[in-house]
């Protein structure tokens, strides 16, 4: 056979091996998975239709239900899940809401739960009696799907404008900072920016003992790590899956990759991230599939990996106990979504 | 002996040229249709909220951020 044609069959190879999706990145985590078995609480029932975040302060636990038909947040004691009320009532009203993002508490034991649709911060107390003062975020922000505090007066959210990574913004809502940028290795230009911002959406988590501010991709396998008082980067994690897929369909970006990580928390020493890593394809292939993820992704606080935990159930959001050294975690498949992992 | 063995391979080398291609073209077909939801499937799927825009509709009770500001399963 001639060189020239022997060089049009490896051009011709190359672009067959080209057509075919592969992900080229390593899995980290090899060798170091350990299997965890759930510990179900014994809960007084509230109905969650799809239970989303858990967030524990001392001996209370904050619930969200993303698709509540009445409310958004069902608070428990703990360690006894006994249900001491619901608050964050669904509804069109002045003092009802739309949404329910997130919830966190602060120092004094107040919680807050935002509602992107509305782009306001509600809080309580934390005898659920007083209603305090709503934080109005700024239309500059268009829309905010996560929030973390810094400290008692400022708050760290996503950017959704695609021109930053995250903002600093103060009790008013005002912006005091836009900063970073998205980790993306692909081609920005201005008409991609909210788009990309849409892609990249991630969940947040920041823990004041260490000033680390942890961002994992919903859409993606991209972990990022920052010193929020230096405004640094520490590192940014490629998973196996690499960086959100998606295309713009009309100024929104369709994903079209993977279900990326699904919840994120940072303890003194350690970042945990929950990780799905369905597909998009599979997804459309089996509507019926199990939503939630069964790893979660341990790094120590420069991002290397630690080990990954196996668990029995699928489940949409969690919490790290460091006293206890356990894991409460939501599973979305159970009537009693609430369970525990002995680590 | 030798034309006619030059004959034979660059008949060969053309053979070869055309089924890559006809893999390649294949393999771009089966993606596609890999990405068109079913009729049987869509029934199946339980709907929260359903928002077609211009160009996107979603499907499903889910966590991801419908462009009607719902939250979905899948968008297509």
């Amino acid at each position: 056979m001639s060189k020239i044609s022997m060089q049009i069959l490896i051009v011709f190879a190359i672009i067959m091996t080209a057509c075919v999706q592969t992900y080229s990145k390593p899995d980290i985590f090899i060798d170091k998975d350990v299997n965890l078995t759930a510990q179900y609480s014994t809960s007084d029932s509230a109905y969650m239709r799809y239970p989303f975040r858990i967030h524990q302060k001392d001996s209370l636990i904050y619930i969200i239900d993303l698709h509540g038909s009445e409310f958004f947040c069902h608070i428990y004691s703990y360690p006894g899940y006994k249900l001491m009320g619901s608050r964050v009532k669904r509804g069109n009203g002045p003092v009802e809401f739309t949404d329910a993002e997130n919830v966190r508490t602060d120092s004094k034991g107040n919680f807050y739960i935002l509602d992107s649709n509305l782009q306001k911060i509600a809080g309580w107390s934390s005898n659920m009696r007083d209603t305090l003062k709503s934080i109005r975020l700024s239309d500059k922000l268009i829309r905010t799907l996560d929030f973390v505090w810094l400290n008692d007066s400022i708050l760290i959210v996503p950017d959704y404008t695609g021109k930053y990574r995250y903002n600093l913004i103060n009790r008013s809502g005002k912006v005091l900072n836009m900063t970073q940028h998205i980790p993306t290795a692909k081609k920005q230009n201005d008409l991609s920016g909210i788009p990309l911002a849409q892609a990249w959406r991630s969940f947040i988590d920041y823990n004041p003992a260490n000033g680390i501010l942890v961002m994992a991709t919903q859409l993606g396998h991209v972990l990022e790590i920052y010193d929020v008082k230096a405004d640094t980067i520490i590192k940014i994690v490629y998973g196996k899956y690499g960086e959100p897929e998606f295309n713009d369909k009309g100024g929104y970006a369709v994903p079209y990759g993977i279900m990326g990580y699904g919840d994120v928390h940072i303890t003194k020493n350690k970042i945990y991230a929950l990780f799905w890593g369905r597909s998009f394809k599979d997804i459309r292939n089996n509507p019926d599939i199990t939503e939630g993820g069964n790893l979660i992704e341990v790094y120590n606080l420069k991002g290397q990996p630690i080990r990954r935990y196996k668990l029995d159930k699928y489940i949409t959001g969690f919490c790290v106990d460091e006293k206890m050294n356990k894991i409460l975690a939501l599973d979305i498949n159970s009537d009693k979504p609430i369970v525990e992992y002995q680590l | 002996m030798y034309y006619l063995t030059l004959l034979n391979m660059k008949k060969l080398t053309y053979f070869g040229l055309v089924i890559l291609t006809c893999l390649v073209v294949f393999n771009t077909k089966l993606t596609i249709k890999n990405n068109q939801l079913s009729a049987i499937a869509l029934n199946n799927i339980e709907t929260l909220s359903y928002a077609e825009t211009s160009s996107s509709r979603c499907y499903g009770v889910g966590s991801v951020d419908c462009p009607d500001n719902t939250k979905t399963k899948i968008i297509l």
